[in-house]
């Protein structure tokens, strides 16, 4: 079974390099796209997700918000906050979300690490 | 690939991922007594390093990466007591 | 995870011990670590299974502590809510040792404490937390002499799949001087190694500022722990702390260790002999001489081993106190009533049995003095009380006696209606029960079947009564008592052996068994030969130096088997000659086998209450001795 990975961000030019990196690093993953939380929840009730990447800062509701609504009804998903703002605060939050961070401006090998934890994650029985 | 089996010898080279752990360990599990080779690392995920430490195999080459070369490698290479904290 | 619920325990009571402290005074910072370490010890523990909401709040506890660590003022209802969230993990724990698993509400109901929690905290302050001068993990040795900050990163379980790279954090510290990389728990079978379970534990010193370091690791700040080395001092164990270090070992190992013990001081007499022989042999004195110091040293050695292997088996009543204060905090609960637990003479050591053996029985009484004895609130303000029932358990060492008591200061015990009660039960007629003392009456509470709850209720029930308490009190070789004043209170005291006593047994086979007779009614052994014995009003007889001692031919007692003819082996008879109720009596045993000394265990079970049975004890090869109460048997 394929695996989709949701990527939310209401730049659509951080889009496109969120989705080159994951290109890179798991070309067989399908990628889709949402521009707020609101359609990326409405993403999520429609179709199956199985990792998801959100920015932290987008008007309306913020990533790490929807990131703590996501964990709340997927408590096995990896989901990972896009950030350049690292507050002591978001840390806290996003650990209790069990969120991972990934720093803004996103790369291939600031993304790495949370892809290869997604992929194994999934193939894992464990989890 | 980074980690192949080239006959007693398991060479790790350039940078070892996370994902590398798991042939590492089932090589290394399945065949005792095989040597890894570190000459070509250039990084180990700690994963890898784990998996070297649980399995304690005898470990050969240095790296060029600095801290691979005088952190690392000094743990991998000294004490080979497995299960043992190097206390 | 026998180990888990163990240490589990031990933890819990250290932090509730802790929270009770810091709750009547917030800012007692001792008690602030000690609960801070037991909750970071339980949580890491937690991680080894699969106890999610379990590792869950108890990381919310941590994080609330921290944060009040930190500088952040600390209140009392911070450190109740923490005490919730203790109190919840116990209940886990029951719940984990009945069924093994986690109830199904877990989930919910560890996550409602955790918000409570997080409401207890607010945005934590920015104030820097105070590095403890010495860390409070053993160092590894090689950063010995190593002066700057000590780092200690111990990954979750799970950090591969959150993508973290945890060498690669550590790697990326400013100015690191040392390194070591080492399991967090022991390797195991390697057969089912998970390359994808984190199982590290990474120390580190860095020579960077402490505001570097943090950064370094600011996204795994809830897994690191700093500590400021300096070269005066390097590695040395927590402030000056003196931690217990403890080992657990089977109790039969131990009774085995006792029992070597004891043979090394027969084998050891044996040189006394040797030094003899050694100096009446022509030209033996120096050696003989040498032998004899050689033997006074070794005798003293023994000595002390012997006394050390006693003390082994004594432990502290804390951890069973420590069960009590959330015992009786949810039984209070239940009954609607507001009731202070006092605990006193947690230190005094006592036999590990007897610690083990005391749980229920105390339990009991707690909860009568809960329920029975502690009026509700407004009797209690009626008769001009505080509003808050007391109860004090305490315990005193008492010569070689360890005493109990359960005092509370409820309604007590009106005699009259103990009186009453059990006439009306039918254990006693009226003229009877009048005719006991006050003291008496009160006693009666522990006959069966007599208990003063005139309703049955949820937390004292009406199916156990105090005889069962008395009974257990009898099996570890004590007694309890009621005292107490109507109107004024109850004192439940029990008074226990602080040891279970060692008793010298002589060992015999009759019939195919082995028996344990107490050594010190045993006279002598002897042969006697069939023609010496004669027949004394149709019983076997014998002369014995001056007098004529009878005979009993022991496997008949014991019904071994049902031929109760003497051995005609050689045609004399082994016989162990014993006091037995003041007199001398004889028993024809098949063999002697030796002696030994042994902490006689009381018989539960089907033997319990066998006659002629005083109790049993383990064979240092694990099987079981029964040792014969002689006076007894010949009754």
């Amino acid at each position: 079974m394929g695996t989709t990975v949701l990527i939310v961000d209401d730049s659509k030019l951080a889009r496109i390099v969120l989705s080159k990196a994951v290109a890179a690093l798991q070309p067989e993953w399908r990628r889709i796209e949402a521009s707020n939380a609101e359609e990326a929840l409405a993403k999520v009730a429609s179709e199956t997700v199985d990792v998801a990447i959100l920015d932290y800062n987008m008007p309306g509701r913020d990533g790490l918000s929807l990131a703590e609504e996501l964990r709340e009804r997927f408590p096995e998903m990896p989901i990972a906050v896009a950030t350049a703002n690292l507050q002591d605060e978001i840390i806290a939050r996003a650990r209790a979300a069990n969120a991972s961070f990934v720093p803004k401006p996103v790369t291939e090998d600031g993304l790495r690490g949370f892809v290869s934890g997604a992929a194994l994650r999934l193939r894992s029985p464990r989890a | 690939m980074t980690v192949t089996r080239d006959g007693a010898t398991i060479r790790l080279q350039g940078r070892c991922r996370v994902e590398d752990a798991e042939p590492l360990a089932s090589l290394l599990h399945a065949t005792p007594g095989l040597t890894v080779d570190l000459g070509d690392c250039e990084g180990l995920h700690a994963a890898v390093v784990q998996a070297l430490l649980a399995f304690a195999p005898k470990v050969v080459g240095t790296p060029s990466d600095p801290v691979l070369r005088d952190l690392i490698l000094p743990l991998l290479a000294g004490e080979r007591q497995r299960g043992q904290r190097p206390i | 995870m026998v180990q888990f619920l163990v240490e589990g325990r031990e933890l819990v009571a250290e932090a509730s011990r802790d929270l009770a402290m810091l709750i009547a005074r917030p800012d007692d910072v001792a008690a602030l670590d000690g609960c801070f370490r037991a909750i970071h010890t339980l949580k890491g523990s937690t991680g080894l299974f699969d106890l999610q909401p379990m590792g869950a709040m108890l990381h919310a506890a941590e994080e609330l502590l921290a944060a009040i660590r930190a500088g952040r003022p600390g209140h009392a209802e911070d450190f109740a809510r923490v005490l919730e969230a203790v109190d919840q993990v116990d209940r886990w724990l029951d719940a984990l040792e009945g069924d093994g698993a986690l109830p199904a509400d877990a989930d919910a109901a560890g996550r409602a404490i955790q918000a409570r929690m997080r409401d207890a905290a607010p945005a934590l302050d920015q104030a820097e937390a105070q590095l403890p001068a010495v860390p409070d993990w053993q160092l590894s040795a090689a950063f010995t002499g190593l002066s700057g900050t000590a780092i200690r990163y111990t990954p979750r379980v799970d950090c591969y799949f959150a993508g973290d790279d945890p060498v690669a954090i550590v790697a990326a510290t400013p100015q690191l001087i040392a390194l070591s990389i080492a399991p967090r728990d022991a390797w195991g079978e390697l057969e089912h190694y998970d390359p994808f379970a984190c199982n590290l534990v990474i120390e580190a010193v860095s020579a960077a500022p402490r505001g570097e370091i943090e950064a370094a690791f600011r996204l795994v700040a809830d897994q690191v722990e700093l500590a400021e080395l300096t070269a005066a001092e390097p590695g040395a164990p927590a402030g000056g702390m003196t931690t217990r270090r403890t080992l657990r070992v089977d109790a039969a190992r131990i009774d085995h260790l006792g029992i070597l013990a004891d043979e090394l001081v027969t084998a050891k007499n044996g040189l006394v002999d040797l030094a003899i022989a050694a100096e009446a042999l022509p030209g033996g004195h120096t050696l003989g001489q040498a032998l004899r110091s050689r033997q006074a040293q070794l005798d003293r050695l023994v000595g002390d081993l012997h006394a050390a292997v006693g003390k082994v088996r004594l432990a502290p009543l804390a951890p069973l106190f420590a069960r009590f204060p959330r015992l009786a905090r949810e039984t209070a609960g239940a009954l609607g009533k507001s009731v202070r637990l006092e605990l006193e003479g947690q230190e005094i050591e006592v036999d590990k049995t007897i610690v083990d053996g005391l749980f229920d029985p105390l339990l009991h009484v707690l909860r009568n003095a809960l329920d029975h004895g502690v009026e509700p609130v407004e009797r209690r303000r009626a008769a001009g009380k505080p509003e808050a029932g007391l109860v004090r358990v305490t315990a005193r060492a008492a010569g070689d006696q360890v005493v109990i008591e359960v005092a509370d200061d409820g309604a007590g015990i009106d005699p009259a209606r103990i009186r009453n009660l059990a006439v009306a039960r039918g254990v006693l007629g009226r003229d009877a029960a009048d005719a006991l003392d006050d003291r008496d009456a009160v006693d009666l509470i522990f006959v069966p079947g007599l208990s003063t709850a005139t309703t049955v209720n949820a937390v004292s029930g009406r199916g156990v009564g105090m005889d069962v308490v008395r009974a257990a009190a009898a099996r570890l070789g004590g007694k309890v008592t009621l005292s107490g004043e109507p109107g004024r209170g109850t004192i439940v005291r029990f008074v226990l052996p602080m040891t279970m006593i060692l008793t010298k047994l002589m060992v015999v086979t009759c019939g195919g068994e082995r028996y344990g007779l107490a050594l010190d009614s045993v006279v002598e052994t002897a042969r006697i030969a069939a023609d010496r014995l004669v027949v004394m009003r149709s019983r076997q007889a014998f002369q014995f130096r001056d007098q004529v001692v009878p005979l009993v031919i022991l496997r008949e007692l014991v019904g071994g088997s049902s031929q109760g003819a003497l051995a005609p082996r050689g045609g004399a008879e082994r016989v162990v000659i014993a006091w037995v109720g003041g007199e001398l009596v004889g028993f024809a045993v098949d063999a002697i086998v030796g002696r030994m000394d042994a902490a006689l265990r009381p018989l539960d079970g089907l033997l319990s209450g066998a006659p002629g049975l005083a109790g049993s004890t383990l064979m240092p090869d694990g099987s079981v001795l029964l040792v014969l109460d002689l006076a007894e048997l010949l009754s």
